[in-house]
């Protein structure tokens, strides 16, 4: 058995009712296993639309849950573990994009003032309509990061420009410039 | 009332949407809707994509991802800036025979993380350079005793299992590099090698040196020189294909 497996349990155990939190956070990887049966689709759901990329959502997916995994000894029961985990996946995408983005000129979060579209998006043929999901990836980084947060996940204008480090209204701009950008799309 | 233009219309355009605005200004805003087709079907627009952003459906990876999440949960993660800190502090209050084999396992330990975090990174498509804020061990030895350092005067269980694993981790280094070695020229691969080889062999003596005096500082600090020396070219020699 691994160190991983045989931690101690925490000195409270974590409330919200799900006796697999509990286990997990002793140490119980099978219980660990069915959190995350229980709660992939919508963090993979979160990392696809928040980085537009499939792939990378994966490996994100992947991070959020060994980090639960490795933070589930501080979780409380203050709030659902539904809400928690959310917002550790929240985290991660966004702690995810500003290590990458230290190799660029400026951390994306409220970027690319002038762009219409997400780097590397083939051009729209004339006539050709779009889904939601697909218009959504088309959006430009940090318009579609706030479009998923506000429209999609539910999260506050006050919340989000928390997160990203930014004021109320520059979150607001971007959420506006996401909705016109996506009705130009659809 | 406020003047309402088309241009300031679409501008506060999602504030109505989101319920912000001061009422002199949704009453301007819903006057200027009932007079301006153009401007009601960019609510009616906004609206929809409002409504269907809430309903879209749930996503799934297009494989399972759990058995490697397993893999990584099964292994303890070392924080690089905590080995580094914890060494530096050892170095500066531990007596001479204090520090020989802290000093020794803080350097495999170095190894050790690096090492796995190449491996990792190789495992991982299109993995970014700045993404090695964490870095992890993977697996323990099952035998700690084998290692060719481990005798009781030279180390703890700790770490000669420090050790085992480093040994372990630089073969899967090695295979790692087998497998993408094909793709690099074959000029500089026997170069990388040739070094690989020195470094090995003045490790060898190192260890062995070490040995005879555990307590020998300047054997520690050669040791560990040595052993970045080996870490930096076997990186370089694994990473190369990912760069081209």
């Amino acid at each position: 058995m691994s160190a991983a497996t045989s931690r101690a349990a925490p000195d409270t155990a974590p409330a919200g009712g799900d006796p697999d939190v509990a286990l997990a956070a002793a140490g119980d990887r099978r219980a660990f296993e069915r959190i995350y049966r229980a709660h992939l689709s919508r963090v993979f759901s979160l990392c696809v639309r928040m980085c537009g990329e499939r792939e990378r959502a994966e490996e994100l997916t992947q991070d959020v849950f060994v980090r639960a995994w490795e933070k589930l000894g501080s979780f409380r029961g203050e709030s659902a573990f539904s809400t928690w985990l959310h917002r550790l996946a929240v985290n991660v995408v966004l702690n995810a994009r500003k290590t990458e983005g230290r190799n660029r000129t400026r951390y994306e979060s409220m970027d690319e003032e002038g762009a219409t579209e997400a780097a590397g998006t083939p051009p729209i043929a004339p006539g050709e309509m779009m889904d939601l999901e697909a218009a959504v990836a088309r959006l430009p980084a940090g318009a579609r990061r706030v479009f998923v947060l506000h429209d999609v996940e539910g999260y506050k204008h006050e919340e989000i420009a928390e997160m990203f480090g930014v004021t109320v209204g520059a979150c607001k701009a971007q959420l506006h410039r996401a909705r016109m950008l996506l009705r130009k799309y659809l | 009332m406020d003047a309402m233009t088309c241009e300031r219309f679409e501008a506060l355009a999602s504030d109505w949407l989101d319920d912000e605005l001061a009422p002199e200004t949704l009453d301007a805003m819903e006057t200027h809707r009932g007079t301006c087709a153009a401007c009601a079907a960019l609510v009616s627009d906004l609206r929809r994509i409002q409504a269907d952003a809430r309903q879209l459906s749930p996503l799934v990876p297009s494989r399972d991802l759990w058995a490697d999440i397993e893999a990584r949960i099964e292994a303890p993660v070392i924080p690089l800036a905590e080995t580094v800190a914890a060494d530096d502090r050892s170095r500066r209050r531990a007596r001479a025979w204090q520090v020989s084999p802290r000093w020794l396992a803080a350097a495999a330990a170095g190894l050790v993380v690096l090492s796995s975090s190449v491996t990792y990174l190789l495992t991982r498509a299109d993995a970014p350079a700045g993404e090695l804020g964490t870095w992890v061990i993977t697996g323990t030895p099952e035998s700690p005793g084998t290692s060719p350092l481990t005798t009781p005067a030279t180390a703890s269980l700790e770490e000669a299992a420090i050790r085992a694993t480093t040994d372990r981790e630089i073969e899967r280094l090695r295979e790692a590099i087998a497998r993408h070695g094909s793709r690099l020229d074959s000029a500089t691969v026997a170069t990388i090698e040739r070094s690989l080889r020195v470094i090995d062999d003045a490790i060898a003596e190192s260890r062995a040196a070490l040995a005879r005096d555990p307590a020998n500082e300047f054997l520690n600090e050669q040791l560990d020189q040595t052993l970045q020396r080996k870490l930096e070219l076997m990186r370089a020699l694994a990473l190369a294909p990912s760069r081209s």
